[in-house]
């Protein structure tokens, strides 16, 4: 009888997820597209020539922490300097490289010793030495001692000069326009804090001279499931909390920020792995407790492309990661759950990431488990758990293709067809194995946490040096298209 | 069964299948949706292509002869004036000089402001927008009525945009009240005023100073969108306003803007206010003191730019060092004076301005 009264209590359980997840995902779906839809109906009165000549544009200083990435650092450098904006430096932060990074960089920029002086406090591992470029007037490269991204972060944040603080990946590009979409909350918004961009996945795509000039579905197919994924998680589900001011994070890998905040809080928290989320929380609680009217935001468009994990193991270790800095954010401002003083953030977007993203992955393998052996012990209506199972499904891949159509309707970068038809078949196949999969990987990651594993895990990169010639003609054709 | 506590199995199972097949008919839906709008994308794109073809063939036909009747006769009868239009647009930020010229005239021949003007009466207010938008950047004076009569649209992006076309085009005869107007205008950023101000004529700066000087319970942002407006502008008639509004001011934020609109504009006359305020007790105010001391070149202030350079707040010495640096010939030799003697408190930051300025002593 005990056992039946468990059964029946988990029963209830699920159900209640089930109904609590999938009406949040509902709800955030329709947020943004009627977000989505507005700016894409706002566009054309965007005169980007405008903001990038009005003398209102506020300054940047974009961070780029980079460790061991001699492979790529030259052109990425290259391409960030080309980027469409007025007044903006480069700030490299050499990250105690144990490869050729620096000599590539002091050889390709005739980099010299510069005086330059920090002039914010945030503390630090010991900086070695500054450099400034004879090449560029714009670009400054740190080289410090090793201490992790967010130590290299804080080092740039310390030697940045402009008001705003702009922080990508060194593996990552940027787009030419990014900074003028980027710059415009912070201009039409004095309140503005930090703004996010979206994150596309650049695997397969045509680059040339550190630009993407033809963007491709790759072929791999773990990174097809990723594309699916990216697409969901950026443009319905930070939009969707964006619509309702209580976004949590804001990408690592493309991030821009008021310096003043950033020094207000402290800078990066050296001791997490999830270092962006964290950051964000933190945001969230200064300001609130401070009562000062602030903002963070999300854009859909200003895009930066980032490589994503092609292997299995590299994936896992992302994944892993990923659950351990999520977890350790939110139980290190456990305070705001259900805390009214803190709105929707409080009552609604934070126990939805504990319910919702924390633990999802124990609901869904505990879940999968639990029919299982409910039904091996006869005690589950199996048309009724089957028919369940398929709604489920269903419902996630009508969440996934609600994504894609969103990408088409305002975007549409995926120029073949092609593309979009596999996208859709993807969003329908993950359901049947890579999802359960990556609860697993999570699951693991929920253990490691546990354990008070803290290292970030080995990411195998191809790098973005084009491995073929780009068909010129082609990409142009499909531009055009 | 385990949800008969809850619902009679079968029932469940109705609810359940039920919903699955409104979930497959949604997702089914969506994917059709999406594939529709691809096949529209596809469809519009190559329709796109090829007017643009058609387009710019014309286009450049009447650039290499704009006097062509064959030529203009066509482009009269252009069926797709809207498409040609968003066209053309795309050469305007980069044509400079006769072609510009020749272009804005075929845009008025074409008939493509009326279509405009038409555009502005429509029920979708997104139409309406684009037409205000686009008048004022034609300067079609004849809708300068109907401009102003969208100030009362209930959409404020119309509104908005109708007073920024009315003061590109610059008839100074409504630019007052459009001024008033602009500053009432819900929903609308600072920076967006901004933009639309910065494109003001010389007339229409003259309205904006008397406004300055008349509106006596002008809100604080609104002063200060003004100074920040003179100062881009460099319009020295105001530079006196400005200079009295500093006196009076209190906040902060437009005590500041005033001093780095003194600096810019230039106005000597500052200079004995300037200077008592290089002792002004907020390092935000201090600093841009000096800049704008500086810009002016009040070699008088050398001493006190010396002194600034020594202070232990970055901002301040680094502005001091910048304001010596505006100086020419004789602050850049204290610089590197300072540069050489490394004792000095402020060696590397003169090291720095010089780096970063290219005037270190070889």
């Amino acid at each position: 009888m005990l056992i039946y009264w468990i059964l029946f209590f988990f029963n209830v359980l699920i159900l209640i997820y089930f109904l609590y997840v999938n009406f949040t995902y509902i709800s955030l779906n329709l947020m943004a597209f009627l977000k989505i839809r507005k700016l894409v109906k706002f566009n054309p009165f965007i005169r980007k020539e405008q903001a990038w000549k009005s003398p209102f544009s506020k300054p940047i200083s974009l961070v780029v922490p980079a460790f061991n990435e001699s492979k790529n650092i030259v052109t990425s450098v290259q391409a960030l300097l080309q980027l469409y904006y007025p007044r903006y430096e480069v700030i490299l932060v050499n990250d105690g490289s144990t490869d050729d990074t620096l000599n590539k960089l002091i050889n390709a920029f005739q980099l010299k010793i510069s005086p330059r002086i920090p002039t914010g406090n945030l503390p630090t591992r010991p900086v070695h030495r500054i450099y400034y470029s004879r090449l560029y007037d714009n670009l400054f490269v740190i080289d410090k001692e090793n201490g992790g991204k967010s130590d290299a972060i804080n080092v740039g944040i310390n030697f940045s000069r402009y008001p705003l603080v702009c922080v990508i990946d060194a593996d990552s590009i940027l787009e030419r326009d990014a900074f003028v979409k980027m710059v415009r909350p912070f201009i039409e918004r004095p309140e503005t804090v930090a703004v996010g961009g979206i994150v596309r996945i650049v695997n397969g795509s045509v680059i040339q001279n550190g630009e993407v000039i033809a963007p491709r579905l790759s072929r791999n197919v773990l990174v097809r499931f990723q594309s699916v994924e990216y697409l969901r998680a950026f443009l319905f589900g930070r939009v969707g909390w964006d619509e309702l001011r209580s976004l949590l994070i804001i990408s690592g890998a493309f991030g821009m920020y008021r310096r003043d905040a950033l020094l207000n809080v402290g800078g990066y928290a050296s001791d997490t792995i999830g270092e962006d989320m964290e950051l964000t929380v933190r945001l969230h609680k200064y300001y609130r407790k401070n009562k000062q009217k602030y903002r963070i935001t999300f854009i859909p468009e200003p895009v930066c492309w980032t490589e994503v994990p092609e292997d299995l193991r590299s994936l896992k270790n992302q994944r892993n990661r990923w659950q351990r800095g999520l977890m350790q954010s939110l139980m290190r401002h456990k305070d705001i759950f259900f805390n009214p003083r803190f709105g929707i953030l409080g009552l609604f977007s934070y126990p939805f990431y504990v319910f919702g993203e924390m633990l999802s992955p124990i609901v869904e393998i505990g879940g999968l488990a639990f029919v299982l052996i409910s039904w091996y012990l006869g005690i589950v209506n199996l048309p009724f758990a089957l028919f369940f199972f398929f709604a489920s499904v269903v419902l996630a891949v009508l969440l996934s293709v609600s994504s894609i159509a969103l990408e088409e309707f305002a975007y549409h970068r995926y120029a073949k067809l092609r593309d979009l038809f596999i996208l859709t078949m993807y969003s329908i196949l993950e359901n049947f194995g890579y999802r359960q999969l990556h609860a697993y990987f999570r699951l693991i990651g929920i253990l490691d946490y546990l354990k008070g594993k803290q290292d970030w895990g080995r990411l195998r990169r191809k790098g973005f040096v084009p491995n073929r010639q780009p068909n010129l003609r082609q990409s142009a054709q499909e531009q055009v298209r | 069964m385990i949800f008969e506590q809850l619902l009679p199995a079968q029932t469940a199972l109705t609810i359940v299948i039920y919903l699955l097949a409104v979930f497959t008919l949604l997702a089914l839906f969506v994917i059709v949706f999406t594939l529709a709008l691809r096949i529209y994308h596809i469809i519009q794109n190559q329709r796109e292509l090829r007017m643009k073809e058609r387009f710019s063939t014309l286009f450049f036909q009447y650039l290499d002869n704009p006097d062509d009747p064959d030529v203009l006769g066509r482009l009269k009868v252009l069926r797709h004036k809207g498409a040609f239009f968003n066209f053309v647009l795309e050469y305007l930020n980069i044509l400079k000089g006769e072609d510009f010229k020749a272009i804005m005239e075929l845009i008025h021949i074409m008939g493509i402001p009326e279509e405009l003007q038409h555009m502005l009466e429509r029920r979708n207010r997104w139409q309406r927008a684009y037409a205000a938008f686009f008048l004022g950047f034609l300067k079609f004076k004849p809708a300068l009525p109907q401009l102003i009569a969208a100030f009362r649209d209930p959409f404020f992006l119309v509104s908005f945009y109708a007073a920024r076309s009315v003061i590109q085009i610059g008839d100074p005869q409504y630019l007052r009240e459009t001024l008033v107007h602009l500053f009432r205008i819900p929903h609308i950023s600072g920076y967006q005023r901004m933009e639309a101000l910065i494109e003001l004529n010389e007339d229409g700066l003259a309205v904006a100073r008397e406004l300055f000087q008349e509106w006596e319970d002008l809100r604080e942002e609104v002063i200060k969108s003004f100074v920040d407006l003179f100062a881009y502008k460099k319009y020295l008639p105001a530079a006196e306003d400005i200079l009295l509004k500093l006196l009076s001011a209190r906040n902060r934020e437009l005590r500041i803007s005033c001093v780095r609109a003194l600096g810019l504009l230039n106005y000597t006359e500052a200079i004995p206010i300037l200077r008592e305020m290089t002792r002004d007790p907020d390092w935000v105010v201090r600093s841009q003191v000096l800049r704008a001391l500086g810009r002016i070149g009040d070699i008088g202030s050398l001493p006190e730019f010396l002194a600034a350079l020594k202070e232990d707040n970055f901002w301040v010495s680094y502005n001091a060092g910048l304001a010596l640096f505006d100086l020419g010939a004789v602050g850049i030799e204290q610089l590197r004076r300072i540069q050489q003697e490394e004792t000095h408190p402020a060696h590397e930051i003169a090291e720095q301005i010089l780096v970063e300025n290219k005037a270190l002593a070889a």
